[in-house]
C-alpha cells in the first residue's frame, strides 16, 4: 500500500469517526424550586419542523433523593409521560415520543413530593424514519418553578 | 231524554232504576239520580287524575318498588320515597327542572339510582338486604355528583377586584397582569410578575419597578419570579440581583439564581451553600462550564 493510500485511508477512518449520532437538543440543570410546593410544574416549548413525525424527550433527575421527577410532553391531543426512577445517576428516564407532526410540543416537568429537584431534558424531532429534524430551541421557560 | 256534557252515562244501571216509577215523579227521580250519578263521576275523576309522583311496592317478582314520575321536581319524588318507604334520603342541592322517570326494581337503591342517574354518588348506611329499605336507614346524594351548575360567583379568584379589565389582546393582558401583581394570593403575583417581564409592549419602567418590587416580597416564591424576570430581561446586568440573591434567607430564591448563572465565581460561591441542593446545581453547571 503506498503511502498516499495509507494517508487517504487515515483520513476517512478520522472523518467517519467524527460523524457521530446527531446530537440531541438539551436543557440543562432546571429547578423545580421548594418555594412552589407539591404543585411545582415547569413548562417548556419547542417546534418542530416540516418532515418531522415526532418528538422524542427523555428527562434526567439530578436529585439523589426520593422524589422523583416526571417528564410530560402534549401536543395537541397527544401526550406521553416518562418518570426517571433512580434520581442522581447519570442515566435518563426511557425515551417517549409524541406523534404530532410538526407542530409545538409542550414539555411540563414535575415531581411526586415537596422540595427542590434538579433535572435536564433531552429531546429532539425525528421523521418517520428516526432521522432528525428541525427542532427549536427553548430561550425560556412558559412557566418556571 | 238527551243528556249532554255530563261525560259517560251508564245506561244499562242508572237511567232504567230511574224511569221505572210513574211519570210524576220521573223527573223529580231522575234529577236526584243526576245529581247522583254527577256527584259519583266527580270523585271517580278526582282519584283517576294521575299523581305527580308515585311510589308503590307491589311485591311482584323484580318490580317490587314502582316509581312513577310525571314532569315533577326531583325533591317531590325524594320526598314520596321517604313517604313511602321509609328511607331517609340527605341531599344538599339538586337540579331546578322538572323530571320524568318509571323506575321499576327489586331494590329501593336502584329505583335511586335510576330516578338521579346511574354516575349520582350515592352513600349508604345500614346493614341487611338492599331491598329492605329499614336496613339501609339512610342515604346521602353527593351535590357535586348531582348538580353541575357552579355560582360564577363562588369562581371567583380571591383578591382581585372586580374591574379587571377584559383580556383582549396585549393591551387587555398586561392590564390584567399589573393588576395580578398587586393581587393577595401568592402564586397569582408571582405568575403575574414572571409573565409581565415577557410583555415587550410593556412600559420597560414600570415593570422593571414592579420586578424590583418583586425581589423584597415577603414570599420566596415571588422573590424569585421577580428574580427570574429581571435576569430574563437584563442578562448579564442582572449579576448584582443574582449576587444579591444568593444571600437571601430562602433557599428557594438561592437556588433561583445558580439555576439563572453561568458566571464561574458565583457557581464557585454556591459550592459553600448551606443547602445540599443548591451546592449540587452549582457543582453540575460548573461541569458544564468547565472545558472539556
Amino acid at each position: 500500500m503506498t503511502l498516499k493510500t495509507k494517508l487517504t485511508l487515515l483520513l476517512t477512518v478520522f472523518t467517519l469517526g467524527a460523524v457521530g449520532p446527531a446530537a440531541a437538543h438539551s436543557i440543562n440543570n432546571k429547578t423545580l424550586r421548594p418555594a412552589f410546593g407539591a404543585s411545582a410544574t415547569d413548562i417548556w416549548q419547542a417546534t418542530c419542523g416540516a418532515g418531522s413525525s415526532h418528538m422524542f424527550a427523555q428527562i434526567r433527575d439530578q436529585s439523589a433523593d426520593n422524589n422523583l421527577v416526571s417528564l410530560v410532553v402534549v401536543s395537541g391531543v397527544r401526550g406521553a409521560t416518562t418518570t426517571d426512577l433512580t434520581g442522581g445517576d447519570p442515566t435518563y428516564s426511557p425515551g417517549i415520543s409524541v406523534n404530532a407532526g410538526n407542530a409545538t410540543y409542550t414539555m411540563l416537568v414535575n415531581h411526586t413530593r415537596t422540595g427542590g429537584q434538579a433535572y435536564s431534558i433531552e429531546y429532539h424531532c425525528e421523521n418517520a424514519s428516526g432521522g432528525h429534524t428541525e427542532t427549536t430551541t427553548p430561550t425560556a421557560e412558559s412557566q418556571n418553578n | 231524554m238527551f243528556i249532554s256534557g255530563l261525560g259517560h252515562f251508564n245506561f244499562s244501571h242508572s237511567s232504567l232504576t230511574c224511569f221505572s216509577i210513574g211519570q210524576g215523579k220521573v223527573w223529580l227521580i231522575f234529577f236526584l239520580c243526576v245529581l247522583i250519578y254527577s256527584a259519583s263521576a266527580l270523585a271517580n275523576g278526582q282519584t283517576n287524575q294521575q299523581a305527580p309522583v308515585r311510589l308503590m311496592r307491589t311485591g311482584a317478582v323484580n318490580a317490587d318498588w314502582q316509581l312513577q314520575v310525571n314532569d315533577a321536581p326531583l325533591f317531590l319524588a325524594l320526598q314520596e320515597i321517604q313517604r313511602v318507604s321509609g328511607l331517609r334520603i340527605h341531599y344538599s342541592v339538586l337540579p331546578e327542572q322538572a323530571v320524568s322517570a318509571t323506575c321499576v326494581s327489586d331494590e329501593l337503591t336502584q329505583v335511586l339510582k335510576c330516578l338521579l342517574g346511574a354516575s349520582v354518588n350515592l352513600v349508604f348506611s345500614g346493614s341487611g338486604a338492599a331491598s329492605d329499605p329499614t336496613s339501609i336507614g339512610e342515604v346521602w346524594v353527593l351535590g357535586s355528583s348531582l348538580n353541575t351548575q357552579r355560582s360564577a360567583v363562588d369562581c371567583k379568584p380571591p383578591g382581585l377586584s372586580d374591574t379587571v379589565a377584559t383580556e383582549t389582546g396585549q393591551g387587555g393582558t398586561i392590564d390584567r397582569l399589573l393588576l395580578e401583581v398587586n393581587a393577595d394570593d401568592t402564586r397569582q403575583r408571582a405568575d403575574a410578575l414572571f409573565d409581565l417581564a415577557k410583555q415587550t409592549e410593556a412600559d420597560s419602567e414600570e415593570v422593571d419597578a414592579l420586578l424590583l418590587k418583586g425581589l423584597h416580597d415577603p414570599s420566596a416564591m415571588v422573590r424569585g419570579q421577580a428574580l427570574s424576570g429581571w435576569a430574563e430581561r437584563h442578562g448579564d446586568g442582572a449579576l448584582p440581583e443574582l449576587q444579591q440573591a444568593m444571600l437571601d434567607s430562602d433557599s428557594s430564591v438561592r437556588l433561583q439564581a445558580v439555576e439563572l448563572t453561568d458566571n464561574p465565581l458565583m457557581l464557585k460561591n454556591a459550592l459553600q451553600d448551606a443547602d445540599a441542593l443548591v451546592r449540587q446545581l452549582a457543582e453540575a453547571k460548573l461541569q458544564a462550564l468547565s472545558p472539556r
